[in-house]
């Protein structure tokens, strides 16, 4: 399985280029232009697909430590690891991209909604398991720790939605767009965001296994 | 029933050792003594409208202090190669996390008094008006939190940084407890019937991460 | 309009350059591979 996902990583990158140009010619070629917002609504297709990698790389941190805890193998270990770093990258874009939309459009940078504080939380989650493995003595003893951490944190994740709203009450944030009744041009140009997105998102997920399996290769030769 | 003898073991000799040196207790009275003077003083005095304010200062509070006594529970066997020794007993090391916890969750208790105290005297909140349940509610808050807190300390002390990770670890998993006892708080102090979901969802909380402790020490004191 | 622009920046700019520090540590690494086995730090 790694070694299929590390083999592949070029197809992957070629695919992820080649959907990110078609996406980027769609949101400004053919997505129309919102009425009421204007042409900042476009952020959507930028903002809206980077949930799934997001939510896809940390729901891969708490199997790969499921799995590792079992199995004991190290390779569980390495997807975990993978799957936290390259989903932070998307969470944080999720972060930074929403209050660049947020400020045009509600006029302030951040509120304190359901989805927005959820999603913070989460990227602190995730987050604090990189510090954790960063900042270990990088001895066996990390990756079960940081396999625990990552169970814990997933789980944690509805009792924060569910604590958030009661302490800030309703969203203001949109509804799944899917629901939204959106004409078919915004609703292909997000798909295309989200097609887009995954791909570069299974493109960073190869080469950081890559990257894993080659450091653990290393470690083993110089002690093995 | 040796896996309780061994977590009432471990609980037995965490009590002494706090009642006996006291410095754990201690630090952490002091910190919250402090704090919430410096709050007291800082802030514009307590009116109606801002008396909403106070249960999570409180639980907020009581969640920085908690840090001082978190980090040193597992400091103690460290220290002393200790550690060696527990994970030779002979049982599930589960229980072992339940005896810290335990330990902990006494120790935490006993910080959350120490704050209600502080907070009749210089803040003026009226605890009696909340009744019993009040002493629920920080039965159930102090087990999440010594739950959480023993298990991420644990987590944490394997690093260089583990005054910078605990905090980082703990906090986001903690928000939930935070919201749910500053919301029962609230409640109770204004006179409401709160709403009973909410101690359920509480001590499920708690429960989950008494039980990932509980399966997970094993792995955990192993490495 | 400069929302737009710096909101699509942002992305395509992270996406850049969460890439480069991939490669970039992909070939220290198996640059450190090649290197004959006894000039390792023992």
């Amino acid at each position: 399985m790694e070694a299929f996902w590390i083999r592949s990583a070029r197809i992957w990158g070629v695919l992820a280029l080649t959907a990110l140009a078609v996406w980027l010619g769609m949101v400004v070629f053919y997505a129309p232009v919102e009425k009421v917002q204007g042409v900042v609504q476009k952020i959507f297709y930028a903002h809206v697909p980077n949930s799934l990698p997001a939510y896809l790389g940390f729901g891969l941190t708490a199997l790969g430590g499921l799995l590792f805890l079992i199995t004991r193998r190290e390779s569980y270990d390495r997807l975990a690891q993978a799957g936290a770093e390259v989903g932070v990258v998307f969470c944080t874009l999720i972060v930074v991209t929403g209050p660049i939309w947020a400020k045009p459009v509600w006029g302030h940078w951040w509120v304190w909604d359901l989805r927005l504080t959820a999603t913070l939380v989460l990227w602190f989650i995730y987050l604090a398991y990189l510090f954790l493995r960063a900042f270990a003595y990088g001895s066996d003893a990390t990756k079960t720790f940081a396999s625990v951490y990552g169970i814990a944190g997933i789980i944690a994740v509805p009792f924060v939605k569910f604590a958030v709203e009661l302490a800030k009450g309703q969203t203001m944030h949109p509804d799944d767009p899917a629901k939204a009744g959106l004409p078919a041009e915004m609703q292909f140009t997000l798909m295309a965001g989200f097609i887009a997105y995954l791909l570069v998102f299974a493109y960073f997920l190869s080469r950081r296994l890559e990257i894993a399996k080659l450091e653990a290769d290393l470690q083993e030769r110089l002690d093995p | 029933m040796t896996g309780a003898r061994v977590a009432a073991a471990i609980l037995r000799k965490d009590l002494l050792l706090d009642l006996r040196l006291g410095d754990r207790l201690g630090q952490m009275w002091v910190f919250a003594a402090l704090v919430i003077v410096l709050m007291s003083i800082t802030l514009p005095a307590v009116n109606d409208e801002t008396r909403a304010w106070v249960p999570a200062l409180l639980w907020t509070i009581a969640l920085l202090a908690s840090l001082l006594g978190l980090a040193r529970s597992l400091q103690t066997e460290r220290d002393d190669g200790a550690i060696q020794q527990l994970v030779q007993v002979p049982c599930d090391r589960g229980w072992v996390f339940l005896g810290k916890v335990a330990a902990n969750w006494l120790a935490l208790f006993a910080l959350l008094l120490w704050i209600a105290l502080l907070s009749a005297l210089f803040l003026d909140v009226a605890w009696t008006r909340a009744g019993f349940e009040m002493i629920g509610l920080a039965l159930l808050g102090s087990l999440g939190l010594a739950a959480l807190g023993t298990l991420l300390a644990t987590l944490a002390s394997s690093s260089r940084f583990a005054q910078f990770l605990l905090p980082v670890l703990l906090f986001p998993l903690m928000l939930p407890i935070l919201v749910w006892a500053s919301l029962l708080t609230r409640d109770l102090l204004g006179g409401q019937i709160s709403a009973a979901p909410l101690w359920g969802v509480l001590a499920l909380y708690d429960w989950i991460f008494l039980l990932i402790g509980y399966f997970t020490f094993n792995a955990i004191l192993e490495d | 309009m400069s929302y737009l622009i710096a909101a699509y920046t942002i992305v395509l700019a992270s996406f850049v350059g969460y890439w480069f520090s991939l490669r970039s540590r992909r070939q220290a690494l198996l640059r450190e591979a090649e290197k004959p086995q006894s000039t390792g730090p023992s």
